[in-house]
C-alpha cells in the first residue's frame, strides 16, 4: 500500500526522524495525492502566515491532480536548509539484500543525476559511516548523517516497507529533516502490523468507463479474479486467463500483427457470473476479432468459467472471428457447450485444446481476421 | 539423474492437513513420490491419504530419519517459522509453495539457508517434477504423467502456470523433460535461474535448458553475466521472456525516482538483448521455443 506523504512522515517521526514542524515563519501547503510532479500541477503552494496557508489549503481541496481528487492537504512550516540529499531503500534482486541509494544532490531532477548504491547485509552503524566517508563526507557529519540513514533503514525494515524514498533529506542547523517521503508498505505483511490507513484513491491517471465497470466485478464478489481490465486502442478483444499466460499471449498477439483492444487476466477459479461480466465488458468495444486464450488450468474450472463466456456470446451474437484455446478441469464439458453455441449462433469461431500451442492460436485468429477484411 | 526431485526423494509435507495440501498429497503419492510424513502443529497422530502426521518436524525426522526434502504448504504468516523448523532438523532441500511471504522474511531466511548449505526453491512455487521419478507440489495437477514426458530438457520457470505449458511446447518438438522447476517470481528467490542452471550442469540427463523469465528483477540478466563469465558452461540455453508489451502500456504510474535511477534492466526487451548477446537463443513467441530446441539439439 502506497502511503500519502503525511502518513509516511508520521511513521518516520515515530521512528525517531525529524519532520517539519507546525509553526514557523513561512508555510508550505501540500496536496496529499499519490502523484508525481505535484508542484507543477498546483499541488504545492507557499504561504506567509497560517491564515493564508489554510485558505490555500481549502482552495486546493477538490482539485484534481493526475485523476485524483485532493481530499487532504498537509500544512507544514517552511524549513531553511543548506543541503538536500536523496535517499531510498528497496530490496535488490542482484544481491538479494536491501540496498540504499544515495545522492548528495537531492531534490527535483534527481533522476538525471549520479547516485551511489550501498548493499545492506544488516543494519550496523559502521556500514553507513563507511559509505559516507567514501562519498566524501568528513568529521562529525559522518556520524550524524549516518545515524539518520540508519534510522531510515531500520524504519524501512521494521515497518515492512517495499520502498522508502526520502527526497529531499534536508540538512538544517537543527539536524537532518525529512522534507518529502514516499513509502510503499508490503500488503503481504499487514497481518503483523497495526496499519489503520483509510481507503485511498486508485493511483495512476483516470480510468475509462469500461475499466470502472470491470473493477466493480471484483469489488462485488471476491472469489477469483476477473476485474483487471486495461483499455487499449486496438481492435482485437483479449479474453486472457492466467497471469504468466496472459502476458505471454499479449506479446504473441502483437508479434502476429494484432492490435489488442484491452489487457485483462482472469484466474483463481472465478464464478460464472464474473466471467460473464468481464466478457461483456470486452465485447462492448467495437472489435474485429476476439481471442479467448489460456493455458491448461490447474485449479480453474474451465466449464464454470466458459459458461459465463457462452452466456455473453448468446447475448452479443458477434459476427467477428473468435478463437478459443483452453484446457484444464472439465474442459470436455466446456468444449461440448462451445461447439453447441457455435452451431446455434452460426459463429465464426475456432476451438482449440492443449494439443495446439497456446501462442500459435493467435496466428489462427489473425488469419481469420485477415480473410474477413 | 535429474535435479532436486528424484527416485531418492523422501518427502515431508509441512502443513499437510490444510485444504490445498491434503487435496494435492494423493496426487503426489499416485505419481510415485515417496511422501513419508507430514507435520501440522496440534494435529499429530492424524493421517492424510495414509501419510502419518506429526506435531513437529523433529518428531517426524526421528520417526523417519530418511526424510531429505520438505514441501512447505503453510499459510504465509507461518512460512518463515516452518522453513526455519525444517533447517533446524537438518533438512536441506526445501520447496516452498506458499505465496505472499513478506520480503523481509525471505531476506532473513536467506542467511540461514547459506549457513545450513541448504537449497530452497520458491517461494510461490508450484513445485518441481522429474518425470517418471517424483513430483513435489501441485505441479502438473492430478494428470502430471500426461503433461510431462521423461527426456533431456530442463525447465526453469518463474511462472507456475507456464511451467506445464512450456513443457508441452518442448514435447511437441519431440523432446522430453529431465526436471521442470518453478522458482517462483518473488523479489527474493530461494533459487535463482543461475543457481538452477548450475544444478543442471551436474546432471548428465540434461542436454539443454529452457528458461521462462518475465519482467521485473534481474535474475534473467544474471544468466547472461554467468554465461559470459563461464565460457566452458556446455549446456545450451533457450529463453523466453514474457511481458514485453507492458513497456508500451499507456499507464502513468506514481513512480519513484529510485526506479528511474536504477535504469531499465528489469525490462523484458533489455533482458532479451543481454541474453542474446551472451549466446542464448531467445524465442520471441512462446511456442517458438520448440523450434529453437530442434535447431540446437540437432546440431549436437
Amino acid at each position: 500500500m502506497k502511503l500519502y506523504e503525511n502518513e509516511a512522515k508520521k511513521i518516520l517521526k515515530e521512528n525517531g526522524l525529524n519532520t517539519p514542524g507546525q509553526e514557523g515563519e513561512g508555510y508550505v501547503v501540500k496536496a496529499q495525492v499519490l502523484a508525481n510532479h505535484r508542484k507543477e500541477r498546483g499541488g504545492i503552494k507557499f504561504a506567509e502566515n497560517r491564515e493564508e496557508a489554510e485558505k490555500l489549503g481549502e482552495e486546493m481541496k477538490g482539485l484534481e491532480i493526475d485523476g485524483q481528487e485532493v481530499e487532504n492537504v498537509l500544512i507544514e512550516s517552511q524549513v531553511d536548509f543548506s543541503e538536500e540529499y536523496y535517499v531510498s531503500f528497496m530490496y535488490d534482486t542482484e544481491t538479494r539484500n536491501p540496498i540504499m541509494i544515495f545522492s548528495r544532490e537531492g531534490g527535483t531532477g534527481i533522476e538525471d543525476r549520479k547516485a551511489s548504491k550501498l548493499v545492506l547485509e544488516d543494519d550496523s552503524q559502521f556500514r553507513f559511516r563507511q559509505f559516507l566517508k567514501n562519498e566524501g563526507f568528513e568529521g562529525k557529519e559522518i556520524i550524524k548523517l549516518g545515524i539518520a540513514l540508519q534510522k531510515l533503514f531500520k524504519a524501512f525494515i521494521e515497518e515492512d516497507a517495499r520502498l522508502l524514498e526520502v527526497n529531499p533529506l534536508a540538512k538544517t542547523v537543527d539536524g537532518f529533516v525529512v522534507l518529502d517521503a514516499m513509502m510503499d508498505l508490503e500488503d503481504d505483511a499487514s497481518y503483523r502490523n497495526n496499519w489503520n490507513f483509510p481507503e485511498r484513491n486508485a493511483e495512476g491517471g483516470e480510468k475509462t468507463e469500461r475499466e470502472k465497470r470491470a473493477e466493480k466485478i471484483d469489488e462485488d464478489d471476491h472469489r477469483g479474479v476477473a476485474g483487471k481490465y486495461t483499455e487499449l486502442d486496438g481492435d482485437i478483444g483479449m479474453m486472457l486467463a492466467g497471469g504468466g499466460a496472459s502476458l505471454t499471449n499479449m506479446d504473441a498477439m502483437i508479434e502476429y500483427g494484432g492490435d489488442p483492444a484491452n489487457y485483462t487476466e482472469y484466474g483463481g477459479n472465478p464464478p460464472t457470473e464474473k466471467v460473464y461480466r468481464l466478457s461483456k465488458v470486452i465485447m462492448s468495444k467495437d472489435i474485429n476479432g476476439l481471442w479467448h486464450v489460456g493455458g491448461t488450468a490447474n485449479n480453474t474450472d474451465v466449464e464454470r468459467t466458459m459458461d459465463g463466456f457462452i452466456q455473453a456470446l448468446r447475448e452479443e451474437k458477434p459476427d467477428y472471428p473468435i478463437v478459443v484455446r483452453r484446457d484444464g478441469p472439465h474442459a470436455d464439458e466446456a468444449f461440448e457447450k462451445l461447439r453447441g453455441v457455435k452451431e446455434e449462433l452460426n459463429l465464426d469461431m475456432k476451438l482449440f485444446r492443449n494439443d495446439k500451442p497456446m501462442t500459435e492460436s493467435a496466428k489462427d485468429l489473425m488469419e481469420m481476421v485477415g480473410d474477413k477484411k | 539423474m535429474s535435479i532436486f526431485a528424484d527416485d531418492d526423494t523422501k518427502l515431508l509435507i509441512q502443513g499437510i492437513t490444510g485444504r490445498a495440501a491434503s487435496e494435492k498429497t494423493p496426487h503426489m503419492i499416485e505419481y510415485g513420490t515417496d511422501v513419508v510424513a507430514g507435520v501440522t502443529p496440534g494435529k499429530g497422530r492424524q493421517e492424510v491419504s495414509g501419510v502419518p502426521v506429526y506435531d513437529t518436524v523433529r518428531e517426524a525426522k526421528e520417526e523417519h530419519p530418511e526424510i531429505n526434502t520438505s514441501l512447505i504448504y503453510v499459510p504465509h504468516f507461518a512460512a518463515k517459522d516452518a522453513i526455519l523448523e525444517a533447517l533446524d532438523s537438518d533438512i536441506t532441500k526445501i520447496n516452498v509453495t506458499t505465496e505472499r511471504i513478506p520480503t523481509r522474511d525471505m531476506w532473513e531466511i536467506k542467511d540461514e539457508l547459506e549457513k545450513n548449505d541448504a537449497t530452497l526453491v520458491g517461494p510461490t512455487s508450484v513445485g518441481v517434477i522429474s518425470p517418471g521419478k517424483a513430483k513435489i507440489g501441485p505441479i502438473g495437477g492430478n494428470k502430471a504423467e500426461e503433461a510431462y514426458d521423461k527426456g533431456s530438457v530442463g525447465i526453469i520457470s518463474k511462472s507456475g502456470g507456464m511451467t506445464t505449458e512450456t513443457a508441452q511446447v518442448v514435447q511437441n518438438s519431440g523432446f522430453g523433460i529431465s526436471t521442470a522447476m518453478d522458482i517462483g517470481g518473488d523479489k527474493i528467490a530461494g533459487t535463482t535461474f543461475v543457481e538452477a542452471l548450475k544444478m543442471f550442469e551436474q546432471d548428465n540427463q540434461t542436454e539443454a535448458v529452457v528458461i521462462f523469465g518475465e519482467l521485473g528483477g534481474t535474475y534473467e540478466n544474471q544468466v547472461a553475466e554467468f554465461l559470459d563469465d563461464n565460457p566452458d558452461f556446455d549446456i545450451p540455453v533457450v529463453a523466453f521472456i514474457t511481458g514485453e508489451f507492458t513497456e508500451s502500456m499507456p499507464t502513468q504510474q506514481y513512480g519513484h525516482a529510485g526506479a528511474v535511477i536504477r535504469g531499465d534492466r528489469d525490462r523484458p526487451s533489455h533482458k532479451k538483448k543481454v541474453l542474446r548477446d551472451a549466446g542464448v537463443r531467445v524465442a520471441d513467441v512462446h511456442h517458438e521455443i520448440g523450434g529453437e530446441l530442434e535447431e540446437l539439439l540437432e546440431k549436437n
